[in-house]
């Protein structure tokens, strides 16, 4: 072990009791408090509970570890631990960034992260909420289009961490998780250790982590670390999950160091060339193709093919989630009025049965390529319904587009090719007139307050659309404000939703895609729910501790907005008022300050803002702020959606 | 939309005139009974459909709501057809928005490319 001294206390739990007599405690001699607790100094330090089942006030050692007090000093020195070598480990892997929230079961690693690491590839940035660190971790990995680590406290750590992991996992994400833990029996402590470790710690979250493995030795750290890398990278991607034991950590390194592996990335699925060239024809017959775009585009090269594909073919697209297709092309949307497709081209569409329904009834074509077909799981159902469609490719998207392009170019006839330029002469006008209906429906509730979202995101466009901007905020809760009237022509300039639904997402992720987006020198924008921020606002701490740039502007509607419409409907359905919808899901009584929780995190803060004519001159002072590197939160009080 | 214009066509046809609401008390229902989740505060619409200007009249308008569509319908039980012409007073009361025309920002937004 790589402390002489260890105590059993709940580091979470017993300070906001005991802390205000944690002082005095301290100043007791250490031995006489082991006194006159019965139990000795270096010795196991068991949680005393109370008859109510509530934890007893701490020992006195236990408080003086917990409290600052100086432990005993070590009675040997560990000149190299196993915990070094893992550094060497991940920095082989260029990861520029971890989120932690600190915990003793990883303390080992974490020391040597920051002294022997250098704290450098990756740095080390603290959280206030595991949630935050993973959620971080994913809003990074849109941008940046790889992994970022999180690195997370044993068992209760990893609970914490576990929606955002789901996340991810829905939203075929890398992230790249490694989680402390005290396997083994005869020296794991009584106590704090036992209660933070586990016996299969990845099972707390395999369901939906991509992979998950528990090293024993150093060399299975490395074969390890470096594969669960790979694997979170090889689309789909996903969320890895590595089990760190503590005594791997921090017992030395025994006889020579093992060599690290080098990174073999594992080439995405390409589809089967015969299923491509039926693809293809399918295609070129159609008089009416549709492309549907949701978790297509992984890269900026993913976009770029899409749009050679649409424009070879003249085809509508109608992307979703993710930054697929620019929103002005005019090949983007649904195609005129009235469009009837007789081919639908899927592309990583999460649940395929409802286009499906759809095609059938209209006797249309389904052609579904996604790689999530090949990476099924049991219990969690986001893998959505079988559907009996006319072509389904178990590929990579993205990785088939090429070959499906060389397909088409190589089926295409000239008349084809002409009947393609006169759908694309229709189209674009098509295109133009839904753009212009679009951006004159911002005009409903223009002059009202609370603000209205179409009023929100029209005044932010012209003081960002000269800027290398970045939304990194979801815009569902929005009415897509930003898509109808912004021009997103950029893999980057939108970081898409939480996957699973799961709130508490927004935050954390929009910080986490500022982050990768700091070092290229964009402007990182976010319209943030309140609803979404009040589950962990401690982000908002990293984001101001790390000096990460990011204007948040609230969409403060003052409660959980969807939540009070299915009230609502319940209550009509059951013919009862709507009259109680209020209760348990409004954030109201008292309202909410946002600006002062900004200052209070140490960011910019003002508001809250209600009259869309004081919009502007506050958009324009955070965005000062954020031009010069720190995050600032603008908090406006708007219409419900 | 289809149903609501359909209400819409009927309530020119009816002929019994309502007698005016309490727009005040409307404005209380409005908000007591969640309308505005929807229709937003202003009624000019968000997750539903706009309700300024509003183009039925109170029989069409309390039909609508007795009989919605894609919205949750609300029998007498839970607001009386007096509750009802108060909320559409109040409805009828709100300003309606500026035109597109004469909004800067919406024609710079349209000319660009």
């Amino acid at each position: 072990m790589s402390k002489s001294k260890k105590t059993s206390v709940d580091r979470r739990g017993f300070l906001k009791g005991a802390a205000a007599g944690a002082a005095a405690l301290v100043a007791k001699p250490e031995l006489a408090n082991a006194q006159q607790s019965g139990v000795p100094p270096n010795g196991p330090q068991p949680i005393q509970h109370n008859a109510n089942g509530t934890a007893a006030q701490p020992s006195q050692v236990a408080l003086a570890r917990e409290t600052g007090g100086r432990p005993e000093a070590s009675a040997r020195v560990i000149e190299h631990p196993g915990s070094d070598y893992m550094v060497d480990v991940i920095k082989s892997l260029n990861i520029e960034y971890l989120a932690a929230n600190p915990g003793s079961t990883y303390e080992s690693l974490h020391e040597s992260l920051i002294n022997y690491g250098d704290n450098k590839m990756p740095e080390f940035l603290t959280v206030c909420h595991e949630e935050s660190a993973v959620a971080m971790a994913h809003g990074y990995a849109k941008i940046e289009g790889k992994p970022m680590m999180a690195l997370i406290h044993g068992d209760i750590g990893l609970q914490h961490a576990s929606m955002a992991i789901y996340n991810a996992y829905c939203d075929r994400v890398p992230i790249y998780m490694v989680v402390g833990n005290h396997a083994d029996g005869a020296r794991r402590r009584p106590g704090v250790e036992s209660l933070h470790s586990a016996q299969d710690l990845g099972a707390l979250v395999r369901d939906y982590t991509k992979w998950d493995d528990e090293p024993l030795s150093l060399e299975h750290f490395a074969d390890t670390a470096v594969r669960g890398y790979s694997i979170a990278m090889t689309p789909p991607g996903g969320p890895v999950l590595i089990v760190c034991n503590h005594e791997l950590q921090s017992d030395p390194i025994q006889g020579s160091t093992p060599r690290i592996p080098k990174l073999t990335q594992t080439s995405p699925p390409s589809g089967d060339m015969a299923a491509v060239r039926e693809a293809a024809k399918l295609l070129i017959d159609a008089e009416r193709p549709q492309i549907i775009a949701q978790r297509m585009a992984r890269t900026p090269e993913g976009m770029t093919l899409l749009v050679e594909l649409a424009e070879l073919l003249q085809a509508p697209v109608n992307s979703q989630e993710r930054m697929n297709f620019p929103t002005r092309h005019p090949l983007a949307g649904v195609g005129w009025q009235g469009y009837q497709p007789d081919v639908t081209l899927n592309l990583e569409v999460g649940d395929i049965l409802p286009q499906a329904r759809i095609d059938r009834a209209r006797g249309a074509k389904t052609i579904n390529i996604t790689a999530v077909s090949l990476t099924h799981k049991s219990n969690i159902q986001d893998f959505g319904h079988y559907a009996d469609i006319d072509l389904d490719i178990g590929a990579d998207a993205q990785a088939t587009l090429p070959a499906l392009i060389e397909e088409i170019k190589k089926q295409l006839t000239a008349d084809r090719k002409r009947a393609f330029e006169a759908r694309g002469a229709k189209l674009a006008p098509a295109h133009k007139l839904a753009w212009d209906q679009q951006i004159e429906q911002a005009q409903y509730g223009w002059d009202s307050s609370p603000v209205s979202l179409a009023r929100l995101c029209g005044e932010m466009w012209p003081l960002i659309k000269n800027e290398d901007w970045s939304l990194v905020s979801w815009q569902g809760f929005i009415n897509s404000w930003p898509n109808r009237l912004w021009n997103f022509d950029k893999h980057y300039q939108y970081i898409g939703g939480q996957g699973a639904g799961g709130m508490g997402y927004g935050a954390p992720a929009a910080v986490g895609a500022a982050l990768a987006n700091r070092k290229h020198g964009r402007l990182s924008v976010s319209i943030q729910t309140d609803g979404d921020l009040n589950y962990a606002p401690g982000v908002l701490w990293t984001a101001a501790h790390h000096r990460i740039p990011l204007l948040t502007v609230m969409h403060n509607n003052r409660g959980y907005h969807q939540e009070v419409m299915f009230v609502e409907e319940q209550a009509t359905l059951h013919n009862r008022g709507a009259d109680r919808a209020h209760i348990g899901t409004k954030l109201w009584d008292p309202n909410i300050d946002y600006a002062k929780m900004a200052q209070a995190y140490g960011m910019h803060g003002e508001g809250p803002i209600t009259d869309p004519n004081d919009l502007v001159p506050a958009l324009k002072r955070g965005l000062e702020i954020v031009k010069k590197g720190e995050p600032a939160m603008i908090d406006v009080v708007t219409q419900p959606r | 939309m289809k149903r609501f214009l359909l209400f819409s066509a009927c309530a020119v046809l009816a002929s019994a005139q309502s007698p005016a609401g309490d727009a005040k008390h409307g404005k209380e229902l409005f908000l007591t009974y969640s309308c505005y989740s929807c229709h937003s505060f202003d009624g000019h619409g968000g997750a539903g459909a706009r309700l300024v200007p509003m183009p039925l009249n109170q029989a069409g308008f309390t039909s609508f709501v007795r009989n919605a569509g894609r919205m949750p319908s609300y029998s007498s039980k839970v607001l009386s057809d007096a509750q009802l012409g108060d909320i559409y007073a109040y409805i009828k009361s709100l300003p309606t928005s500026p035109d597109a025309k004469n909004i800067p920002l919406i024609q710079e937004l349209l000319k660009e490319k």
